[in-house]
């Protein structure tokens, strides 16, 4: 298709609607060398423009082609064809090209599929190591008593634990903490908490907050399964797994929302829900590499790795679960095994 | 009346085949632009729609550029993800939905302005003079009233959220009027509650046995199955009756200055039936047939809803608007927000 040259000359007959008003009337538009004219039927002179103010909006579909002139007057013609001598190509036209219906749209639909398998797979979690890499001390502390509070409010009661056995596992996290390497900016914080909701169990937040719970501490002879827990949690705060968690989630629902507009809603559900029951893959990671960061972590201050398999020995029901696609984390029995491999290897 | 197929004035000449090219390359290009194209499939989309929608022999149109879409939608996610970081921190979390309850009627005005200024008819572009001041009223302190009247007052909020969204548009320098008597909505109101209630007994009574365990501390999965179920047969469908019933309330009591009438005839069954069988056929097709689906809700609306023209249609005027900028548009976007027009 060849571009305008000055000496074309063009006839196209459509309707327009006289400057930013409703009033509509057939009309021909008269294209020769620099000068645009706009005919009614019964050729009165509409108006007159110059050719650089022709300007046709992008085809879209069969709708008519629209160009809008300066004063607010818009002429509108089912001419595709002539339209397009005028314009050429440009990449307006070339979207559109790609948009007509025919077997090349399954290539599309397949490059759509996979394209969004690889935004999830590579490009988002990439997005999500420079936020959490960029992401201020400060502000992961200031998350840290937030949820420390939330915790406090809904399930957590002051520790009923003497002064002395909470100084006993203070040294043995600090004896853990003098062995991790690299440790230049995250303050480390234990706290202590009667929490008979869940158990023996530890938590750890982004910025360094560890809780452990009375029953945890009391439960177990020794320190070394104290030990254990607690190296498995500080390898969820050095690997950053909570923030990580937190910036999937939220870019995933962003991603979706972006593309909602073109999914619909059901559609959208379908893929935040899926969304959710894919992270939890990602979660169940997160806990095998926290058991064997702790692993390295105990065996390096000097406690019994192998207590990790006592605590998990000591969960109900800790021999007989499967690994499920609903659970965030690993089944205990799964875990011990791993554990079993990793000391044999080691 | 006479013979009403005929004398229809509005009508929708969208297709499938032509949908799905532009909906297919519209999500192609979203996804290897992780999002970024999005706002100009926005554009492309309501293009497409409005450019095959004809009242009386002329077409809308949408004329907002992907440009400023995409500049609103970029500070609405910072906003967004900035807000989710932040609000995990005690006070200023609390201090940050008080800030958003405070700016959502703005970002609601703001939307309803940019959408109404993008948007034409017949080459004159709508307009929306609704106050902020208004806007809190009815989006905020409304909506606390009518559930302390523990929901029994939402056919009166419900009212007045439409009053609102329409009587503050208009079309060049005419305004458009809607009001109706307090009764079609409470009709609408409780034939909605009455399905509900219906279903929710029904299935309560055949699933009695799964329901028990629920009490227990490893709860029978298939109460989950049943909550879907529920969703699926109760809730969805109630949803979509009220939508057609209130459509044909708020359509029909509607009029445009200067004495033109707006009339919508849709069935509820109907619109039921075309929304459940969407739902069947884009999940079963893994999406592929949405572009067919959007199309087929288009035109069977499009073909229940007419104007009676009493005069010219030609003395419209575009009239100076100070620019709203696309930030409200672009949250209501994300955050999925109904405004209470009627489409």
């Amino acid at each position: 298709m060849s571009a305008f040259r000055s000496d074309d000359e063009f006839t196209l007959t459509g309707r327009a609607f006289l400057a930013r008003s409703s009033k509509q009337v057939s009309a021909t538009l008269r294209l020769k060398g620099d000068s645009v004219t706009l005919l009614s039927e019964d050729g009165e002179k509409l108006c007159t423009f110059r050719r650089n103010e022709l300007k046709f909006e992008a085809p879209l579909g069969r709708t008519d082609r629209r160009a809008t002139f300066p004063d607010g007057t818009l002429f509108e013609t089912p001419d595709h064809e002539t339209v397009q001598r005028i314009t050429g190509n440009t990449a307006g036209t070339a979207l559109h090209v790609a948009e007509r219906f025919n077997s090349r749209l399954i290539y599309f639909v397949v490059a759509a599929v996979l394209g969004g398998f690889l935004v999830w797979r590579f490009a988002l979690p990439a997005i999500v190591y420079v936020a959490v890499a960029f992401t201020p001390e400060p502000l992961k502390d200031a998350m840290d008593v937030g949820t420390l509070q939330a915790f406090d409010r809904v399930i957590a009661n002051p520790t009923r634990l003497s002064e002395e056995r909470q100084d006993e596992v203070r040294e043995v996290f600090a004896n853990l903490i003098s062995e991790l390497e690299d440790n230049d900016s995250t303050q480390f914080d234990l706290h202590f908490r009667f929490a008979p909701g869940i158990g023996p169990n530890a938590v750890a937040l982004p910025g360094g907050t560890v809780v452990i719970t009375d029953a945890l501490v009391s439960g177990f002879p020794g320190d070394d399964v104290v030990a254990a827990v607690l190296g498995h949690e500080l390898g969820h705060v050095v690997e950053n797994h909570g923030l990580t968690q937190l910036y999937r989630s939220l870019g995933f629902f962003v991603l979706v929302s972006l593309i909602a507009g073109d999914t619909g809603p059901i559609l959208e559900d379908v893929l935040l829900e899926g969304g959710v029951i894919l992270s939890l893959s990602y979660s169940r990671e997160f806990e095998r590499r926290a058991d064997e960061f702790g692993l390295r972590l105990t065996r390096k201050a000097g406690y019994d790795p192998a207590a990790l398999i006592t605590f998990f020995e000591s969960l109900p029901g800790s021999l007989s679960q499967e690994t499920s696609w609903d659970s965030t984390h690993p089944s205990s029995a799964e875990r011990i095994e791993s554990i079993r491999d990793f000391l044999k290897e080691s | 009346m006479q013979d009403m197929e005929s004398s229809r004035q509005v009508s929708f000449t969208g297709t499938a085949r032509e949908w799905f090219g532009i909906w297919i390359v519209n999500l192609l290009l979203t996804i290897v632009t992780l999002g970024i194209y999005s706002a100009w499939a926005k554009v492309r989309r309501n293009k497409y729609f409005y450019q095959n929608t004809y009242v009386a022999g002329r077409n809308l149109d949408y004329h907002a550029t992907g440009l400023q879409i995409l500049i609103g939608r970029i500070i609405v996610v910072v906003g967004l993800i900035a807000y989710g970081v932040l609000s995990a921190i005690p006070i200023v979390g609390l201090v940050l939905i008080l800030l958003l309850l405070a700016i959502f009627p703005w970002l609601l005005v703001r939307s309803l302005r940019f959408n109404a200024q993008m948007t034409s008819w017949s080459n004159v572009r709508f307009q929306f003079v609704g106050t902020v001041g208004k806007a809190f009223l009815v989006y905020i302190v409304y909506p606390i009233l009518t559930a302390l009247t523990l929901y029994i007052a939402f056919p009166f909020f419900d009212r007045a959220r439409k009053r609102y969204s329409i009587n503050n548009h208009r079309l060049g320098q005419h305004g458009f009027h809607f009001d109706a008597p307090i009764g079609g909505f409470y009709i609408a109101f409780f034939l909605t509650l009455g399905w509900v209630a219906v279903v929710t007994v029904v299935l309560g009574v055949i699933a009695a046995p799964s329901l028990e365990s629920m009490a227990s501390p490893e709860p029978d999965p298939s109460v989950i199955g049943l909550f879907y179920l529920w969703a699926f047969l109760a809730f969805f469908p109630a949803v979509t009756f009220y939508g057609a019933m209130i459509r044909n309330l708020t359509l029909s009591n509607l009029a445009l200055e200067g004495g033109h009438e707006f009339h919508s005839d849709v069935s509820p069954a109907q619109v039921l039936w075309i929304a459940l069988s969407n739902a069947v056929i884009v999940l079963c097709t893994l999406g592929l047939m949405l572009p067919w689906a959007q199309i087929r809700m288009a035109r069977y609306l499009a073909d229940h809803t007419d104007v009676a023209v009493n005069g010219s249609l030609d003395d419209f005027v575009t009239q100076a608007q100070a620019r709203a900028g696309a930030i409200g548009d672009a949250y209501s976007d994300i955050e999925g927000i109904d405004v209470g027009l009627p489409i």
